[in-house]
């Protein structure tokens, strides 16, 4: 009889898996010692942020792309001003509105809070709009090609450099920006970040019609490391060797299968069993 | 005088002694049945193992007051007569074949009571030819008539073609399987070389099971 369709024992696949757990573990050490050693040998980074305050009041023509279809920008620019109180509402948390105090009906004070209601609404969705936009023209502006010169010259480093460790962005529903830079130099990190912030002040205020671009908080000196997240990669890299291991096995099991059962000789081999002797305290000859 | 290595006395009550009884009695029934009292233990591939074996099965068969004889077939290596640690000096199996010796001559005690080896003797650069010869074949038949049980070891079929010219003189294989270790592929090869030359194969053991 010369079978070529084996039959997989599930039960006797998972005992084979658990009798070599020696294998297991040694493929498990290797990998994660392999995985620890390549994440030691890396340099530490130090990362240094700064973050600036835009208080926008408009964003000009030149530099807003202009959204044809928008129904919610009408005018070029967005104007903010209201008239529902004659008061001006100024984007952030202070802008208010205003009865009017001549009013002398409950139903002329409902209209106008409606009228300034509406205004208001219109401010968020613009507010919105522009912080929408803040972070899209941020990156874009201080990532020019000009300004990261300019950087790399100030810190005496290469414009590549600079470029591949720095990244801007707003941070969520504020209109805070944050510059950060990473560098394996301490100092690079400080240097770069501080000379960006600086750049961001003098390209951004043209660039926005703002109130004014503030520096919330300066680039310091990062006193530690980026964490690289050891723990993570030392579990992930566990899992990859067992995983690796298991396949090993498995592979191994269902390609060359080894006659170990009563079954796998009367059936796949044909023969008649003539008897088991169970493993003993045997000595090994080269045979 | 040769040691055993397996002492049936001290180890008889162990689950390996009591997988060596059961396959006794098979080949001691097929034996009465087939009249076959010459068997070869044939390898699909190298084997650790099947020198310990071999030896171990010559103890159990030897119990009862049969008088065994353990051939070691290995004539490269001498596996089972290194195990066995013969101090007698004895021309061996290649001086029997070779026709100029007698198995008085060729034989030695093991220590085991109706157990004696016959070592492999010479080192031999192609056994198979000593196995095939006319006066080999006579050789290893008169074997049968001076013990009641041949148990001969031979090298794996895998490398050697040893087995395969040996099974021509012997009345019944059997193929010796490491449950740890013996491919399926490689004993359904081994088989297969078997039944090309018509030997008789009488089945096979599951050995080092856990």
């Amino acid at each position: 009889m010369n079978n070529q369709e084996y039959e997989l024992d599930l039960v006797d696949l998972g005992k084979t898996i658990l009798k070599r757990w020696k294998l297991l573990a040694l493929v498990t050490v290797v990998v994660a010692a392999v995985s620890g050693a390549l994440s030691m040998a890396n340099r530490p980074e130090y990362r240094c942020s700064a973050l600036i305050a835009v208080n926008v009041r408009s964003v000009s023509n030149s530099i807003l792309n202009e959204d044809s279809d928008s129904s919610t920008n009408s005018n070029t620019s967005v104007n903010v001003d209201t008239d529902a109180s004659g008061e001006s509402a100024l984007l952030g948390p202070n802008f208010q509105i205003q009865k009017d105090e001549t009013s002398d009906s409950a139903s002329k004070t409902a209209i106008k809070s409606k009228k300034a209601l509406e205004t208001v609404s219109g401010t968020i969705a613009d507010r919105i709009s522009i912080l929408a936009k803040l972070d899209t023209l941020c990156k874009t502006l201080l990532t020019q090609e000009q300004v990261l010169r300019n950087v790399a010259e100030q810190c005496n480093t290469s414009v590549s450099q600079v470029r591949e460790s720095v990244s801007v962005g707003v941070i969520k529903d504020t209109n805070l920006l944050e510059i950060s830079a990473v560098a394996d130099d301490p100092e690079l990190a400080k240097q770069i970040c501080g000379e960006l912030a600086n750049e961001a002040q003098n390209i951004l205020m043209p660039a926005f019609d703002a109130d004014s671009i503030e520096i919330v908080s300066a680039a310091q000196l990062p006193g530690s490391p980026v964490s690289k997240g050891m723990a993570r990669k030392a579990v992930v890299a566990v899992l990859v060797g067992l995983i690796l291991s298991i396949v090993y096995v498995v592979l191994d099991y269902i390609l060359m299968p080894k006659v170990h059962t009563e079954w796998m000789v009367k059936n796949q081999l044909g023969l008649k069993l003539l008897g088991t002797v169970p493993a003993g305290k045997e000595k090994k000859s080269n045979g | 005088m040769a040691k055993a290595v397996f002492q049936m006395d001290k180890e008889k009550q162990s689950p390996s002694a009591e997988g060596y009884k059961a396959l006794r009695t098979n080949l001691v029934f097929a034996a009465q049945e087939q009249d076959c009292r010459m068997i070869l233990l044939v390898s699909p591939q190298k084997d650790e193992l099947a020198a310990q074996f071999a030896a171990n099965l010559g103890v159990t068969m030897a119990c009862g007051e049969r008088k065994v004889l353990l051939v070691d077939g290995d004539l490269r290596t001498g596996a089972l007569t290194k195990l066995l640690g013969s101090d007698k000096e004895s021309s061996g199996l290649t001086g029997l074949l070779e026709g100029g010796k007698n198995l008085e001559q060729a034989v030695v005690p093991t220590g085991t009571p109706n157990l004696d080896l016959l070592p492999g003797g010479e080192k031999c650069a192609d056994p198979a030819q000593l196995f095939s010869g006319k006066d080999g074949r006579a050789a290893l038949r008169a074997l049968r008539d001076a013990y009641d049980y041949v148990i001969a070891f031979a090298p794996d079929v895998e490398r050697f073609t040893d087995a395969v010219v040996l099974s021509q003189s012997v009345d019944g294989a059997v193929l010796l399987l490491d449950a740890e270790a013996t491919k399926l592929r490689k004993a359904e090869s081994c088989k297969a070389k078997l039944e090309a030359v018509n030997a008789p194969i009488l089945g096979a053991v599951l050995n080092n099971l856990k």
